[in-house]
């Protein structure tokens, strides 16, 4: 059976969608690759192969000889250390190009003031071409041999024939005068047209690593030193503050307030409040106390605490956070095909449309036909690169991905996004989604005859419920020891099977149970029968108590909804969507959390499978479904759901189900996923018809076709200029998800 | 309407052959058959 491996492998130089498919192309050819995914955004490729077929230093070879530049990355390397090489080299390029414009631009202003006679043109622009543009040439000829083309070639095939037209003019100029045809040259033209593209690469270089800005605040989180006990060289313990990278597992972490948590853990000793903003979104600090699990990155606020690290390294909650955001990130959304298969082919088409347009001016201009045909044919050249086509879906999904973030919402990649564009129903898991998951007490009702006060029945309640097993036991202790009420070791206990509990605490003889636990012992429960039927109809469970033989009380345990979730479903609303709940609880129950947080239908009393069966009829009725679940209960929904969105709360990041991690316990993340899915397509559509439309009316404004009724004609300078610009205004455009207010 | 001259008419056919070609080279010859390579389990 033959095995496979996969590699991730940096590429640099790529500039457009045309660069990425032809590295793809190359290392699909290559025997022994079973697959590969080129990345533009990230500048990677992505390849799974048969090591005995092919090594990776046969795949670096590979995207060499496309004219692009490769290295394996150390195989040691952190995710944070790689994604800060990569920032490295992003500063690096941006740099480069800034300086190679600058000096070209001025190069090409001084050549149009006419400074320079034309042989030292000649030679100025030579230079130029060959210091500040010469990967223009190098990629547009590894790129033909290929029987490929980008947009090097279109730059190339443009300025080369300027140039090589404008040194026979030089040397030669009597062959053109003798055929009536000034010795124009355009060396300033080659020289500006290098500059302004050169400028358009440099701002859409610091424009992506704008975009990647998000990521790189993620990554800056992770502290390097952690505070660490350890034993000297007596076994005594100290304090030593240890480079991240020597914790170990089990070791002892000690923070104190105001410091950044260093790795993931579980609190021994102390209490504090931390800020867990910064990865969950989750604006208030959340309270810790021994046994609570804190977050490597996030911020200690109040209190000093020790902690044991558990999850170090590539396992830590951050760097899984980190590897899943730069992944989604370089992710493709569908909708790009579009975009791939066009600036496929549509360097050939501009090739023929130019020598098409050269051929129509030099056999219709009436003077000069030669030296017009050619201009027009190199404007129609520069004007029309594929550069806002390959760049209108990638940087979208970039900057939606870091916003949804920074909101606390882990998008894993463009098809997610895509498809949460499209939402038309969402379905809700009921425990633990649209309820806290935690049943507790939410009513006491005293008869009015009773003696007791309310925290007295509780205190009785909760003692004797210390040793039960049953999980509403469980909530009544809780809620007592939340009040901080003492309890008390009960003197007898007996547990009654489908009924509830009695036994004796601090003399008391006490019955906590239904109705028939009542009639048992002959205790009449009808004072409180229509206020147990009333929390009943509520979806709460109540449970009768009675003391020393007499009915005193009627405890309700329910499971209470989130605070939040009537306000999410109400925007779920807003936007448009149908909302759905799915329970395996039973109906009554759900049709009264339903009934409270707004919810439009209800599927009750349902196992796993019965949740993906209902969803495969959601989707059979034609609808995109979203399913919102806790990731681990309901995997088998998210799965099938259109868009599975698990929340993941804390430590407890259920980072592999779904597609969508909502980081805070809050629905309304769920509504921001929506509403900043729908916001990024729209994004991407306006990229898109930004991108067509340009060269929809460069191309043929280039050509000429408005030169006989209005006199009109781009020259080959404004024509580099409108190129430039048009990459520019796509990234600027997906730069705006940045600042967008979502609901 | 302008009669075409000699040099008008070998800039067509030179225009013609040269979009031929590159239709041809990019999107013909780039696209050979790969060679069938056999597998064996």
């Amino acid at each position: 059976m033959m095995s496979t491996e996969s590699i991730r492998i940096p590429v640099a130089g790529m500039t457009c969608a045309a660069c990425s498919s032809r590295v793809q192309r190359a290392l699909h050819q290559q025997p022994g690759v079973e697959d590969a995914n080129v990345n533009l955004m990230m500048k990677t490729a992505t390849v799974r192969f048969d090591p005995n077929a092919v090594t990776p230093e046969g795949l670096v070879d590979v995207i060499k000889a496309t004219g692009y530049g490769a290295e394996l990355a150390s195989p040691d390397q952190s995710v944070f250390e790689e994604q800060e090489a990569r920032d490295r080299a992003a500063a690096a390029e941006f740099r480069e190009l800034k300086t190679r414009a600058i000096v070209s631009g001025i190069i090409g202003v001084l050549a149009m003031a006419m400074v320079f006679s034309r042989p030292l043109l000649l030679l100025s622009t030579f230079g130029v071409m060959v210091w500040a543009g010469r990967h223009f040439y190098t990629r547009a000829w590894a790129a033909f041999r290929h029987h490929s083309a980008d947009m090097n070639t279109l730059v190339a095939v443009g300025t080369g024939a300027a140039f090589l037209y404008s040194v026979i003019a030089t040397v030669a100029p009597g062959f053109f005068l003798s055929r009536g045809v000034q010795p124009d040259v355009y060396y300033e033209a080659v020289v500006i047209i290098i500059a302004l593209i050169l400028t358009g690469n440099a701002f859409e270089a610091r424009a992506r690593k704008q975009t990647a800005s998000a990521l790189r605040a993620l990554v800056h989180l992770q502290p390097k030193t952690a505070r660490v006990v350890r034993q000297d060289t007596e076994g005594a313990d100290v304090e030593v503050d240890a480079p991240i990278e020597t914790v170990e597992a089990g070791e002892t972490v000690i923070v104190r307030p105001g410091e950044r948590i260093p790795v993931d853990g579980d609190i021994l000793s102390g209490e504090s409040a931390v800020d867990e903003s910064m990865l969950t979104g989750e604006s208030l600090p959340v309270a810790k106390r021994p046994g609570d699990a804190v977050i490597g990155g996030t911020i200690n606020r109040t209190g000093a605490f020790r902690y044991r690290a558990t999850t170090l390294g590539a396992d830590s909650v951050l760097a899984r956070i980190v590897k899943l955001m730069r992944d989604a990130q370089g992710s493709r959304a569908p909708i790009q095909r579009l975009a791939d298969r066009i600036s496929g082919i549509f360097v050939p088409i501009v090739l023929s449309i130019a020598i098409a347009t050269f051929v129509v001016w030099f056999v219709a201009a009436d003077t000069a036909p030669a030296v017009r045909a050619f201009a027009v044919a190199v404007a129609v050249l520069i004007i029309a690169c594929p550069c806002a086509m390959g760049l209108a879906v990638p940087t979208a999904v970039m900057v939606s991905t870091g916003k949804g973030a920074e909101l606390g919402i882990l998008i894993k990649g463009g098809e997610a996004l895509q498809r949460a564009g499209d939402l038309r129903t969402i379905v809700l898991d009921k425990t633990g989604t649209v309820t806290e998951g935690r049943p507790t007490v939410t009513d006491l009702v005293l008869t009015s005859t009773s003696s007791h006060q309310a925290d007295d029945v509780l205190r009785l309640v909760a003692s004797l419920e210390t040793l039960s097993e049953h999980p509403l036991a469980d909530s009544i202790v809780r809620h007592a020891r939340d009040r901080s009420i003492s309890l008390a070791t009960p003197e007898a206990f007996e547990s009654v099977t489908g009924r509830g509990a009695v036994g004796v605490v601090e003399g008391s003889a006490l019955a906590v149970g239904n109705a028939a636990l009542m009639a048992d012992y002959a205790i009449d429960p009808a004072p409180l029968a229509a206020e147990a039927e009333r929390l009943a109809t509520d979806g709460k469970t109540p449970m009768y108590v009675a003391i020393n033989g007499a009915l005193a009380a009627v405890v309700a345990v329910a499971d209470p909804i989130k605070d939040t979730s009537r306000e999410a479903i109400r925007r779920f609303h807003a936007l448009g969507l149908e909302v759905v709940m799915l329970t395996g609880d039973n109906r009554r129950t759900a049709e009264a959390v339903a009934r409270q947080a707004g919810i439009d239908h209800v599927v009750a009393e349902v196992l796993p499978d019965g949740k993906v069966a209902e969803i495969a009829r959601l989707q059979a009725e034609g609808k995109v479904v979203a399913m919102v679940g806790d990731g681990i209960n309901d995997a088998p929904a998210l799965a099938k759901a259109d868009v599975g969105m698990a929340i993941g709360t804390g430590t407890d990041i259920a980072v592999e189900a779904g597609d969508i991690v909502l980081m805070r316990g809050d629905l309304r993340a769920a509504v921001q996923a929506v509403d900043l899915s729908r916001r990024t397509m729209r994004t991407m559509k306006q990229n898109l018809f930004w991108a067509f439309i340009y060269n929809v009316i460069g191309i043929p404004v280039a050509a000429g076709v408005l030169y006989p009724a209005f006199g009109l004609l781009l020259s080959p300078i404004l024509a580099s200029a409108a190129m430039a610009f048009s990459s520019v205004s796509v990234v600027t455009n997906s730069l705006r998800l940045r600042g967008a207010r979502i609901a | 309407m302008t009669t075409l001259s000699g040099t008008d008419w070998l800039v067509i056919l030179a225009g013609v052959a040269a979009i031929a070609w590159v239709n041809w080279y990019f999107f013909v010859a780039g696209r050979a058959p790969a060679k069938r390579t056999e597998h064996k389990d």
